[in-house]
């Protein structure tokens, strides 16, 4: 485990499940809902930026501005048009919220696949410097873009959200949608910033992975169990769990097949589902509460 | 502003109505279909099952977008027999499952013939049903030896050198470039892994020190990059569906072996739009089997049409040189024949097919079928080592190595 090169591969694959499970983390904190959904925004992020760069010349920085906003309209979509309607149609039942925006997720995928086709795209670097060598390892400035950025991103969450009257907020609500409800609190208007906000992470964790090996429509589902599994993996506890969860998922994605064959690392991440869904559901950081 | 719940509920169908029209539209072809042109009479119906949206996508979809041209300008010039060429198109995406369904959907359809533009395996699966059709099929670049080997070969042809040939060409340039240990990076796709059987197996002037495998859809090979430098090859040989996989794994063995002589297949090679997603100057030294050359005067028109249809800038691979030839081959097959409806007699002009100048291979590469030969290519001509640049294009032969016009 010494290879420093397969070090900065697992960090990277890291902070990129990390970003997806903190979106999935803030909308579960937020609005007490899984946000499977989540996937195909990181898709349609760095998938319309490609796309958008690709066929009508734009800048790199102005293609992903676009795609961003398409995506945070598709997270206002999801949730007033899909989650908030169902949930409130099913009283408190979470099953039929949870298929409707699983219907929601292959419907992104239809979408993306007709207006951008299905060929992979290249993903599209926001970074002008070119690569770093530094001895045996070559570091990709994609790559130093999704670790830092992943970080950053981290530390302005965790700032919002233990710092801020918005932040506070969303974990009231979290906590008890009803109660709070009953408090007075915006709940409404807080899912809302909830799904902005999951959707914006999202979307820029899929600009900064697209590079890495491009990005097709139907990225979008194995981008979403994997974000989805991170965040079971880290828990709910803390703000830097997922990060945490994505961390242990990055390296069992590189160091798995370097140690055991080429597809070592999808038996791994089985055994790590069945593992975590059995035995340890909350995950490694439980939010403990005081009596 | 509160919504209230009806409007809500409409705007959720709405929107519901709008995706679900829209998926319905989109993704099923390849492109536009040809129209009859200046020909006139009762169409005679193609087959084409083309995977435009599975693994084998990256090619098929190149091929594809030509053979449409190719139709399209037969019936600008009055068709076959007078009678316009008319293609109708199903998508077995590389499935072998999807494969009896699409062949049978073509027939019903009034296909007299077939083009089969899919992953090998899914041709595989196609030999059988086409026994039980009775319908003859061209699989414009198959490339693997078995598809046209018995048994339930006697309705189905190629027109390129095959892996057999493929193995000769690799060794010959493993022996000019002292390559004695060679690495293997691979996808896991069906059409690989029985490429794979068929070329490593003949390829008996190399030790294979290391294979290693990575998932299609893999966003990291990392880890297997790194147990490939492990086993000190002299030379790494990549072998996928090209794509994607290709450039990831062509990005990633140029960071971490980058002193180490690189090969591939056709590919990448032939997949333009892959190269864009190379890191800079990531395929620089890739040396991939190639069949194009310019001293080839039929290439070159080819590619002065195909460039005037598509653009300038267009690439012209072996995919489209591959998918013209197969149409010029029905079209010839079918004057042979007199007609398209006995499919006997349409199988037994394709046989009688000599010494046919396709637009790809060498300039006096030819291609030739009979009853026991169903792989067109007469010779190893049809081969040609390309070396990719620095600015991530193929840059010309590779000086090291060239395959003899005889053989």
């Amino acid at each position: 485990m010494t290879d420093l090169q397969l070090w900065l591969s697992a960090v990277e694959m890291g902070c990129f499940f990390g970003m997806l499970a903190l979106a999935y983390h803030l909308i579960y904190v937020g609005a007490g809902f899984f946000n499977f959904a989540i996937g195909p925004y990181a898709m349609m992020g760095g998938l319309c930026t490609s796309w958008l760069v690709i066929t009508y010349d734009l800048g790199v920085w102005t293609a992903a501005t676009i795609s961003v906003i398409v995506t945070l309209i598709l997270a206002i979509v999801t949730e007033l048009g899909v989650v908030r309607p169902v949930q409130k149609r099913s009283g408190s039942g979470e099953l039929p919220a949870l298929v409707a925006v699983a219907a929601v997720l292959f419907a992104i995928q239809q979408l993306a696949g007709y207006v951008f086709g299905y060929p992979t795209l290249p993903g599209q670097s926001l970074a002008t410097f070119g690569p770093v060598t530094i001895g045996d390892v070559t570091i990709q400035p994609s790559s130093v873009l999704m670790i830092v950025i992943a970080v950053v991103t981290f530390v302005v969450t965790a700032f919002w959200i233990r710092f801020t009257r918005t932040g506070r907020l969303l974990r009231a609500v979290g906590d008890s949608n009803h109660a709070a409800a009953l408090l007075g609190l915006p709940v409404n208007r807080i899912r809302l910033i909830a799904f902005l906000v999951a959707g914006f992470i999202a979307a820029l964790a899929g600009i900064l992975f697209a590079p890495k090996a491009g990005v097709h429509s139907l990225s979008g589902l194995a981008w979403s169990l994997s974000g989805f599994l991170a965040m079971v993996v880290g828990g709910t506890g803390s703000v830097w769990a997922p990060l945490l969860g994505g961390m242990l998922l990055g390296l069992v994605e590189v160091f798995l097949p370097y140690y055991f064959g080429g597809q070592a690392h999808v038996y791994g991440m089985l055994v790590i589902a069945l593992i975590f869904f059995a035995f340890k559901p909350q995950g490694l950081f439980v939010r403990t509460v005081r009596a | 502003m509160a919504i209230s719940r009806g409007t809500t509920a409409r705007l959720a169908a709405g929107l519901a109505v709008l995706v679900l029209a829209a998926a319905g539209c989109g993704g099923k072809n390849g492109g536009d279909e040809p129209t009859d042109g200046t020909a006139k009479g009762e169409p005679i119906i193609i087959g084409m099952d083309e995977d435009s949206t599975g693994p084998g996508a990256s090619y098929s979809t190149i091929a594809g977008k030509t053979i449409r041209l190719a139709v399209q300008d037969i019936n600008d010039k009055g068709g076959v027999l007078g009678r316009p060429l008319r293609l109708v198109v199903e998508n077995d995406e590389s499935d072998p499952t999807k494969v009896p369904a699409t062949l049978q959907k073509l027939q019903s359809q009034g296909a007299k013939i077939l083009l089969l533009q899919s992953g090998s395996a899914a041709i595989m699966q196609a030999k059988s049903v086409l026994s039980q059709i009775g319908l003859p099929a061209i699989a414009p670049t198959g490339v693997t030896a078995t598809l046209v080997d018995p048994p339930n070969n006697e309705l189905i042809y190629m027109l390129a050198n095959t892996t057999a040939d493929w193995s000769k060409v690799y060794c010959g340039a493993f022996e000019a470039a002292n390559v004695k240990r060679l690495g293997v990076l691979t996808d896991d796709t069906a059409t690989i892994a029985a490429l794979n059987k068929a070329l490593l197996g003949e390829m008996d002037c190399v030790e294979v020190v290391a294979t290693e495998k990575g998932a299609t859809n893999a966003s990291d090979l990392s880890a297997q990059v790194a147990r490939l430098k492990n086993a000190k090859p002299d030379a790494v040989l990549v072998t996928s569906v090209g794509g994607a996989f290709e450039v990831l794994a062509q990005n990633t063995l140029a960071a971490q072996m980058k002193d180490t002589l690189r090969f591939s297949l056709a590919s990448i090679g032939n997949q333009p739009d892959s190269w864009k997603l190379a890191n800079p100057g990531a395929l620089e030294g890739l040396v991939f089997m190639g069949s194009l050359s310019t001293d080839n005067p039929r290439t070159r028109e080819l590619i002065d049409f195909l460039k005037e249809k598509n653009g300038k800038d267009y690439e012209v691979t072996a995919y489209d040189a591959q998918a013209w030839d197969a149409v010029q081959l029905v079209k010839l097959a079918i004057e042979k024949a007199g007609g398209p409806d006995d499919p006997k007699k349409l199988n037994e002009a394709i046989q009688s097919i000599k010494g046919y100048q396709p637009t790809f291979g060498q300039p006096s590469f030819t291609i030739s079928f009979s009853a026991e030969k169903h792989l067109g290519a007469d010779g190893l001509c049809g081969l040609t080592l390309i070396e990719f640049g620095a600015d991530n294009r193929p840059k010309g032969p590779w000086p090291t190595y060239q395959p003899p016009c005889e053989g």
